[in-house]
């Protein structure tokens, strides 16, 4: 397969729009009420655990991608296995983030245009830019990071008169438990995802670290997160935070500067889309590459039309409503994303790592 | 609806199809045929209203048969 060099910087801007793309607008850790913010920082700790086993990995094996390394590893039949689940992975949970992405401009913006015009739109830009290769993609990661940032910069400071101390107190007031359980529901959406990341992008610029790309990208990913969850907590309380489906965007509604400078929600709507449509290409490339490998083609560009059409029509049939999506959430992601987000990246870790044991340096 | 969905899958073989077949990569011409087909055949029964199958109910029986395997509340 042809492979495409990024650079640390577009490494990082595409992992820190890929970990906030969905989730900015989301209440994260709200198990656990008004230490939420713990389970945040407890999430990117175990999210970075992960990542030191992915850089491990990915340092055994330089330049391939995971499904490539699954391949090497565990030979031609149960490498195909691997490459089938996870390829199972990227498609289903792909499918979610594009449905929850057109089903909030459908709620928030687009009351009345039906989702399945919304998707076709999506895709038809996702496929563009899959079709158009890494390099681009990381260009555009680059430059949309900077200004994904200022948007949420400029939402935080101009929230900050609006903002009440008390919303987040008392500390620790139910116990740890709560923190702990809903440190693990919030790495399992968004942070454990960084796993994708191994499947698409695997070659870097010489003298970049693959560690310290996935560190930097996790730092300002999970304060990005961080900043949000505390700026809706902070203005419209740990209670409605958790009883609305989109807080930061609720948060945003409420912030204004006298008559002068209103709906700002209209700017953090605008750029949380468009990061919610990196996040849509980045799975969908994962697909392709994915489906691409099973059939041992050495470009994946080809099928992207083909793969993008059943991906926006996976993701119309999964759910009917964003009330069914939590729902299923609620019952099945964690145990779903542990299997791909945990169990077979350890597994592949462990492999490798006894591999290399036994066989010295090259493998 | 569905001449809509006709037009949009003519234009898009036109596009991508026939340069492929000429690339002479039996192969890849193949796996593309096969995803188009696929592509083309949900689309055709989603523009005449048939409810297809959500993944999520299917992935959701797996995991409560092996949540209640494990006995997890």
């Amino acid at each position: 397969m042809k492979k495409e060099a990024l650079t640390g910087t577009q490494g990082s801007s595409l992992i820190i729009l890929y970990l906030t793309g969905n989730a900015a607008i989301m209440a994260l850790g709200s198990a656990a009420k008004e230490d939420f913010w713990l389970a945040i920082i407890g999430a990117v700790f175990l999210a970075w655990i992960v990542t030191l086993q992915l850089s491990y990995i990915s340092s055994v094996y330089p330049g391939k991608n995971l499904f490539e390394i699954c391949e090497s590893l565990f030979g031609k039949i149960i490498g195909k296995f691997f490459v089938i689940l996870f390829t199972f992975y990227t498609l289903q949970t792909g499918g979610i983030v594009l449905r929850n992405g057109t089903q909030f401009i459908n709620i928030n913006g687009l009351p009345n245009t039906p989702i399945m015009l919304l998707m076709v739109v999506i895709m038809f830009l996702t496929v563009y830019l899959v079709k158009n290769g890494v390099k681009v993609m990381g260009r555009w990661a680059e430059l949309l990071v900077i200004i994904f940032s200022l948007a949420i910069i400029i939402l935080i400071i101009m929230a900050m008169p609006k903002m009440n101390l008390e919303n987040i107190r008392p500390f620790l007031y139910r116990g740890i438990k709560p923190v702990i359980v809903s440190t693990f529901y919030t790495f399992g959406f968004p942070f454990g995802e960084i796993v994708t990341f191994s499947l698409v992008f695997s070659t870097f610029e010489k003298g970049e670290k693959v560690s310290k790309i996935y560190r930097n990208g996790l730092i300002i990913g999970g304060a990005i997160m961080l900043a949000t969850s505390l700026c809706s907590a902070l203005v419209i309380g740990v209670e409605n935070m958790n009883a609305t489906y989109y807080p930061t965007y609720f948060a945003a509604t409420k912030v204004s500067i006298k008559s002068f400078l209103q709906r700002n929600e209209v700017v953090i709507a605008g750029v949380i889309v468009i990061a919610s449509f990196t996040k849509t290409a980045i799975y969908l490339l994962a697909s392709c590459i994915g489906i691409a490998k099973l059939f041992n083609c050495k470009d994946y560009k080809f099928i992207v039309t083909p793969v993008g059409i059943i991906f926006m029509i996976w993701s119309f049939n999964l759910f009917k409503s964003v009330m069914e999506l939590r729902e299923w959430d609620l019952a099945v992601w964690k145990e779903f994303s542990l299997v791909f987000q945990v169990v077979l990246p350890t597994f592949i870790f462990i492999s490798a790592f006894i591999k290399k044991k036994i066989r010295g340096v090259s493998i | 609806m569905f001449v809509l969905v006709l037009a949009a899958f003519i234009v898009i073989a036109l596009l991508e199809m026939v340069p492929l077949y000429k690339g002479k990569n039996k192969k890849e011409f193949i796996l593309y045929c096969s995803l188009y087909s696929i592509a083309f055949i949900l689309s055709m029964l989603m523009s005449f209203g048939v409810k297809l199958p959500s993944v999520a109910n299917f992935i959701k029986v797996i995991v409560m048969f092996v949540k209640k395997g494990f006995k997890v509340e």
